[in-house]
Order: structure tokens, then sequence, then C-alpha cells
């Protein structure tokens, strides 16, 4: 059956039913009517052209001010949250500073209105861009692999693409007047200590550039805090002079008196935290920099606020129900809120409109269970709204209330493949043990983006990609492992060293060992590009605002990008690891056991698609397969996933130790099936890759969800900074009287085997048979990708035919 | 086999490549064995944008229509 939306109230209701969608398919936006937005791009650079020869800080700062001082500002109809990212509800920005391929591949779509202006505003930052400054870094020959996205993303630099957990609790609690007024007394400090005697240069001369970081960060927060006032004026002439309707009035006079006290002054109830939040997001998100992410323990964060508001009714008084309609706002704000993408980028979150997910759950600073009736707000205004974003991870402790687990049950019963969930206990003491973070600060931790945990609160939290991000990925690079590190299938690029051709391995370590060389070279290349693409962003990309609300940079005058006080090095390894798996699997045992095939067949055989051996390619993909508690191909599965991690331990990161390695999908697993060659786990050119970091391949699992978990429980997920796990639940079972017993012990042995992570699609094959042939009957039916949901309908049929091979289980079986 | 067409680049579908001067045909498509639990594969060709367009090639906006893209 459809989904059926239940929007608690009717303002609620209206807001979906105009929200502007801005979720993408096929690489292009999937509602009419939504274009680039060009007011942002004009006012950085009109700023940049009347203050080049400042120092960069300043310049940025000046030129966050001129955007938030001038961009048009806009209230719609029922808002209750208030704030956009662009001049106009349909439209995204551009950010003409980051990457010149990104800035023209959109200015020459037909996203663009204004061409002819933005094609001058493109060429005049192509010399300043992160881009240029970093590719003189780079031999053509490594660009030109590295554009190609074939065994590794391409760069941030080229992108535009990053990830921030903004550091929301110092606006929430200090306000940014006494941060203004911390930060002018910091430069007052600093000019009596440069007069000090006897002068001493070794330790003051650090002082001109902190005064630097200084005023900019002064710039930035004075930028906001007016920014938030017009919208305070907005709302109250608006109120004042527009509107007839006496409820709609009190409603805007009351969003006046809180962007006058937001984010200017501490939050005093929920209404409050909520629009300063926002606020923060969007400025730290999308309007000083583009970043990708909602990340946020949302529940933590907000429960004062919602303490004041709900339970003790000491300000900003509201009921329950009010609480879940202001999260079915924030829902429906997200949903609306645009981002602007390359193409590739576009491609790779088919569906989506870009990864905004927050986190729920887990623990207090104490230990304590970390949710509460905040959470459980959070989650029913989810399962009421039915929207993709922002999706939710929820840390699953295993003290976690059981009343706030059927919450969680609810919304993942209704297929909307959200919350993922990740293991508590098990991310935490990661956190402790690779990075040092201090017990009670770990304890915090929220999803970066889709998997990766992050802290989060006052200070030291990631403020880049180039922290932590960029991808792997591995079937392309199995596939030159066995064709000399040349791409005969694709591109025609000498893309890895030369490993030989696999026509003449004789042994399976040499295949092994062509894997590994190929991989490192992969590893290298791509944590290379991110940490100069890391020294381009302090250099010439400084973010005073991210800078100015952690207290780590105000303490410090240091630059948000440059400091890393909490290192969070990770690394994707994207789609196709299981295809990694279960073809050396098969070779091994083929090839080099059975001895009832040659590696030159094969070589031959793969390279011609296998046509004409049909009956081999049959014993390949009937070979041993990951996913089936069988050990013989489960040994090799460890045996990957420790060399990965390995690999990725030889290096030293910016921030001063080695990435752990993060196994999922998003769509890469879709759009690069058609990059990769045939593989000898039996699969063709131009298949879909397995659709997570361990999901077994599509319909390769047939021994039942617990030989699943069985299997995946012989990862060593600890060397790990995640390991995602789809799995397709039974829609009958999950919707019958024992569905929550029935997934509530399931997900007790998922936790007691020690798995990082598992979400879940709930929909029948039925369903999404029936939603191909009638789409516009099955508008909020929604399935998880791999680390985000998007609608089945929005997905190409390409792409929702690889949700209709995943295996469906039967817990019960 | 698509016969769709992508208003911007001449070729079958959008660029999933870093740089936008090249891009991704997509108009091989190969109906797969019963055996396999995903319908179609699809064969990824990079080219460069400025090539003249193949044979296949026709003038539209396919990006309007998504169900034969990726």
């Amino acid at each position: 059956m459809p989904t059926v939306a239940t929007p608690s109230t009717e303002r609620t209701a209206r807001l979906k039913n105009r929200c502007r969608f801005k979720h993408v398919a096929g690489g292009e936006y999937v509602h009419a009517g939504v274009k680039a937005g060009v007011e942002r791009a004009r006012l950085i650079t009109e700023s940049h052209k009347k203050n080049i020869g400042n120092p960069n800080c300043i310049i940025r700062a000046r030129g966050l001010a001129n955007i938030l001082d001038n961009i048009t500002i806009h209230i719609q109809d029922d808002e209750l949250i208030v704030g956009a990212n662009t001049e106009h509800p349909d439209y995204f920005p551009m950010y003409p500073e980051l990457s010149y391929f990104a800035t023209v591949d959109m200015v020459e779509s037909h996203y663009c209105d204004h061409q002819e202006e933005m094609r001058e505003i493109s060429e005049y930052w192509r010399p300043y861009t992160i881009q240029t400054k970093a590719e003189k870094y780079f031999t053509p020959e490594e660009l030109g692999i590295m554009y190609s996205a074939t065994i590794v993303q391409p760069p941030m630099f080229v992108t535009a693409f990053s990830s921030i957990v903004p550091t929301y609790e110092a606006v929430l609690e200090d306000g940014l007047i006494k941060r203004i007024e911390d930060v002018e007394q910091k430069i007052a400090d600093a000019n009596a200590s440069l007069r000090e005697s006897p002068w001493n240069a070794q330790d003051k001369l650090g002082l001109l550039d902190k005064i630097d970081q200084w005023e900019a960060m002064v710039i930035a927060m004075k930028a906001v805090v007016g920014w938030a006032q017009r919208h305070a004026r907005l709302a109250k002439i608006m109120a004042e002079n527009f509107l007839a309707d006496p409820k709609r009035k009190e409603e805007l006079l009351e969003i006046s008196d809180i962007c006058r006290n937001v984010p200017a002054y501490p939050a005093r109830g929920l209404k409050d935290a909520m629009q300063s939040k926002w606020f923060t997001y969007l400025l730290c998100h999308s309007v000083e920099r583009y970043s990708s992410g909602y990340g946020q323990k949302e529940d933590k964060m907000l429960w004062p606020y919602y303490k004041k508001s709900v339970l003790d009714q000491t300000d900003q008084v509201m009921t329950y129900a009010d609480a879940v309609e202001l999260f079915e706002c924030e829902r429906l704000k997200v949903s609306e809120h645009g981002s602007t993408k390359g193409r590739q980028l576009r491609e790779f979150f088919a569906g989506s409109n870009d990864l905004f997910i927050l986190t729920l759950g887990g623990t207090n600073a104490d230990g304590t269970d970390g949710s509460n009736e905040c959470t459980n707000a959070i989650l029913e205004a989810a399962a009421n709204i039915v929207t993709t974003e922002p999706s939710i991870g929820f840390r699953w402790n295993e003290n976690g209330n059981v009343e706030t687990k059927k919450k969680v049950f609810e919304c993942i019963k209704k297929g909307f493949g959200f919350p993922s969930i990740k293991n508590d206990e098990m991310n935490t003491q990661q956190l402790v043990k690779y990075f040092n973070v201090p017990l009670d600060v770990a304890r915090d931790w929220a999803l970066v983006l889709c998997m990766s945990p992050g802290i989060t609160g006052r200070r030291g939290t990631q403020k880049t990609r180039s922290e932590g991000g960029s991808d792997v990925y591995p079937a392309k690079v199995m596939e030159i492992a066995l064709t000399n590190g040349f791409d005969e299938f694709f591109s025609n690029v000498q893309l890895g060293p030369e490993t030989g051709d696999g026509a003449n391995f004789k042994s399976f370590d040499e295949v092994w060992n062509a894997v590994k060389a190929q991989i490192r070279s992969a590893i290298e290349l791509s944590l290379r590009s991110k940490d100069v693409g890391r020294i381009m962003e302090l250099t010439h990309l400084c973010c005073p605002f991210i800078s100015a609300i952690d207290d780590g940079c105000v303490e410090k005058g240091m630059d948000a990008n440059a400091l890393a006080e909490v290192a969070n090095p990770w690394h994707n390894i994207i789609g196709g690891s299981v295809v990694v798996i279960d073809s050396m699997t098969a070779i091994k045992k083929l090839v080099f056991e059975d001895k009832k095939y040659t590696m030159a067949e094969l070589m031959d055989a793969l390279r011609n698609n296998w046509e004409g051996k049909e009956e081999m390619r049959l014993d390949f993909w009937n070979a041993p397969k990951f996913g089936n508690d069988d050990p013989y191909a489960d040994e090799l599965a460890t045996k990957y996933y420790d060399l990965i991690a390995d690999e990725w331990k030889r290096n030293t990161t910016y921030s001063g130790t080695y990435p752990l390695p993060l196994a999922q999908s998003v769509a890469g697993y879709i759009v690069n099936g058609p990059k990769t060659a045939a593989t000898a786990n039996g699969r063709h050119a131009g298949e879909a890759l397995d659709d997570g970091g361990s999901s077994p391949y599509m319909g390769c699992d047939k021994n039942g969800p617990t030989a699943v978990l069985k299997s995946v429980s012989k990862i060593d997920a600890s060397k790990h900074k995640g390991v995602l796990l789809n799995q397709r639940l039974s829609t009958v079972l999950m919707n019958s009287d024992a569905g929550f017993d029935l997934w509530h012990a399931y997900m007790k042995t998922w936790h007691s085997l020690g798995i990082d992570h598992v979400q879940f699609n709930v929909i029948s094959q039925e369903d999404m048979k029936a939603a191909q042939i009638e789409p516009e009957k099955y508008t909020d039916t929604l399935v998880r990708i791999a680390g985000y949901s998007a609608k089945f309908i929005d997905l190409a049929r390409y792409s929702q035919d690889t949700i209709i091979a995943r295996t469906e289980q039967d817990m019960a079986g | 086999m698509a016969t769709c067409t992508c208003k911007d680049c001449k070729f079958v579908t959008p660029s999933p490549t870093g740089d936008p001067s090249t891009g991704v045909c997509l108009v091989e498509r190969m109906k797969l064995a019963d055996s396999q639990q995903t319908k179609t594969a699809i064969r990824g060709k990079m080219v460069q944008k400025s090539m003249e367009a193949c044979l296949k090639f026709e003038a539209g906006e396919s990006w309007k229509d998504i169900k034969n893209l990726l």
C-alpha cells in the first residue's frame, strides 16, 4: 500500500503541499522551477573586487557581510522558522570562489537564467578558486585520473563538496553579542601586548595574524546579527502593514521578537533555539561556504530549551503537540533548502537533495540514556510529515529506553529507510581510542554526514571535508589490478601503477598483491588531494563566522580550516567492496584451488563481458558469496577489510594521525556500475555494484538475516569509521502484531555481534513494481538508497531495480 | 535501448565526472540473464563533449524524463 503522510496540523499540511523540494534524479532537479540564484555570487564578487589586498580572512568576512547586508530576504506564509540561503524559495545558491568546474557546470545548465553575468563572475574567480590554487600541485595525468571519477572521487577542490558540524551550542548558549565582546577584548589585549616592554618578536609577531582573524570574526558576527535583525524588521513590517489575519499577525510579531533576540542573545526557549539553530545552520552550511550534512545531536542540543518550554513551561510556553509541529516545520525547511552541486555529485545522491542527516539517541555525557521526550517529538514529526530529509541516525545503546526504540521502529516500519542505526558503544569507544577524545565529550557524538561520527559541542568539531571524507572506488581498483593498471573499459587511461596482466598471474597471492598495490596508489592520491585542498582552504577560503562560534578558534585566533583541535580523519571506500570480496573468493576457488579455469580464460571472459561463456559465468556467480555465513567467503572478507584499514593506517593526514576507512556507497554503487567492466563474481559489465559497505551483493544472500549478520560480524568494525549494512525486511512481518518484538530481537542480535551499522527498507516487491506502473499513487513512498533515503518514484528505472533486487529478509525464518 | 538525449551534453545522459568538458555516454544497455537480480546493465564510455554526437543522438530534453537515466 502507498505510504500516507499525516501532518499533525493544517499548517504543516499546507507547508508540505507548497514545499519547493530540491531533490535530484538522474543528475537533475526533479521539480520544475528550481533555479540557480545569482545574488550570493554577485555580492561576494562585488565585495572581493573592493577588498583585494586585505588579509584573506578580512576579504572573506567582508564578503559574507556584503551578502548578509544585501541579499533579498523573504518570509513565506505559515512559516514558523524563517531564513533562507537564497533570494527566492525556488533557488539554490552558487559559490564561484570554490570550484571553477562546479560553477561552470551550473552556469552552462538550464538552471541558470543569468548566464552572461555568471560567466563573467566565474571567469573573474577562476584564478582565485581553490581549484586553480590546488591544481598546480598535481600533474595533468593525476588530475585526469581524479577527474575521471573512476578509482577515486574527484577532489574536494573540484567538487566543492564539504561537510561540517557547526558548534551550535556556542551560539545558543552565549549569543553573538557576548562573543563579539569577548573577541573585541582579545583584540584589545593583543594590541596592549604588542606594546609591552621589552619587545620580544618571537612572542609577539604571531599576534598579527591572530588580530586579523579576530577582526574578521567580529565583522562576520556583526553582519549575522544585522541579517537576523533584517528578518525581524521584515516580519514586523508584514504584520503591521500587509496581513489581515490576526493569528498570523501575532505569529509574525513573535517571529520578529525571536529574530531580534537570536542569534544575538542566548536562546530563551524552544522557539528561539530552533530559529537560532536554523540561522547558524544556514551560515555554516550554505552562506559562508557550502557544506553538506545536518550534523547535530538534536535531542541533546535542544533538550534544555524543550524542557523550559514544554515541560517546565517557563519560557516560550508550548505543548508537546506544538513541539511536534515545530519539528515538522523544520523538516520542510530542510527539504526546501537547496544545495548546488556539479553533476557528478547530483548523480551520486540520486533521489536526494543533499546528505542532511541528524542524530538522536545514545547517551548523555554522564552515560545516562540520551533519549528524552524531545527525541520522541522529533521522531513523531518525522513519522507524520514523511519527507526524505533530514534523514535520522539513531545511536543504538543497549540501555536506551524501549519507548524511544518503538518510535524508531514506527518510522522504519513505514518504509522511510531511517532512522539508520549505529552501534553507540562501539562508536563512542572508537572516538576515545583512536582520536583521544575524553569519554564525556565522545558520548556527545553525531553523524557528520551519513555514517561518520564526530564530536558535537562548543569546540573541536569537524569543520571541513578535507578533515574527513572523499572516496576510493574498490571495484574499479580491482578491475585495473587485473589489467596492468590501465582502464581498458571506460576511460582508456593508465589509472594506476603497472601491476601486470591478470592473464599471467600464477598464484592467488599475485592477484592479492596487485589489488593491494592499486588500492595503495588510489588511497595516496586521494589523501594527497585532500590535504593539498586543506592548505588551499585555510589559505584562501577562511571562514570567519564558523571560526567565531568555535571556542578553540576564538581562544587561539585561528581559522576553523586551520585548527584541527580534535582530529577526525576518515575516508570512504564506496560501493564495490563486496564485489571485490566475491570476485577474489571466486578466483581463489575456481582458478587456484579447483583449477577449473585459468586466469587467461577468466581475463578473456571478463574482457568480452562473458559473451559466449554463460556456463562459466554461472560458475563464478554461484561460487561462495559473502553474506551467507560461509567461512570460505567470510575469511576473505575479514582479510580484505583488514587490508584496507592497514593501507589507510600507513598515512598521516593534516591533522596528524591516520584516517580510518568507512565502507558505504551512497548512490556510488549505481553511478560506478556503468564504469566498471565485468567482474569475477559473475557480474556483467555495467551492472550495479553492491549497495553498501558490507551489504551482500543483490540476490546473493540466500541463508536468511542471521547468516548476513554473522558474516558481517566477522569484519573487525572497530578498525573502521563505519561499515554500512542495508537490509530489506518483510512488510508483512514488520506490520504484524509481533513486528516490534521480532525486530527488537533482531536488533539485540545485531548489537551483541558487535556490528557497526544497519538500515532497513521495508517495502514489498509488489508495491515497488506497482509504483513503477502508477507512480502518481506512490508520491510519499520512500526507500533507503545507502546513507540517505529518496522517494521511490523519483529514482530512474535502473536505480529502482537495484532496490527491488535486494533480498527481502524474513526475520521469523 | 534508450533513445533519450541530454539537453546540455550531446550524449545520452549527463556526465558523472569531475570535469564538465567530459561526459559519460550511457547509450548501450543490455538486458541481463534471468539468473541476475537486476534487469539491466549499462555500459559507460567516457567522452569529450567537444566530440561530434553519435548517430543515436537526438535533440530533445530528456532530463525531463528520468526513467531511462541512471
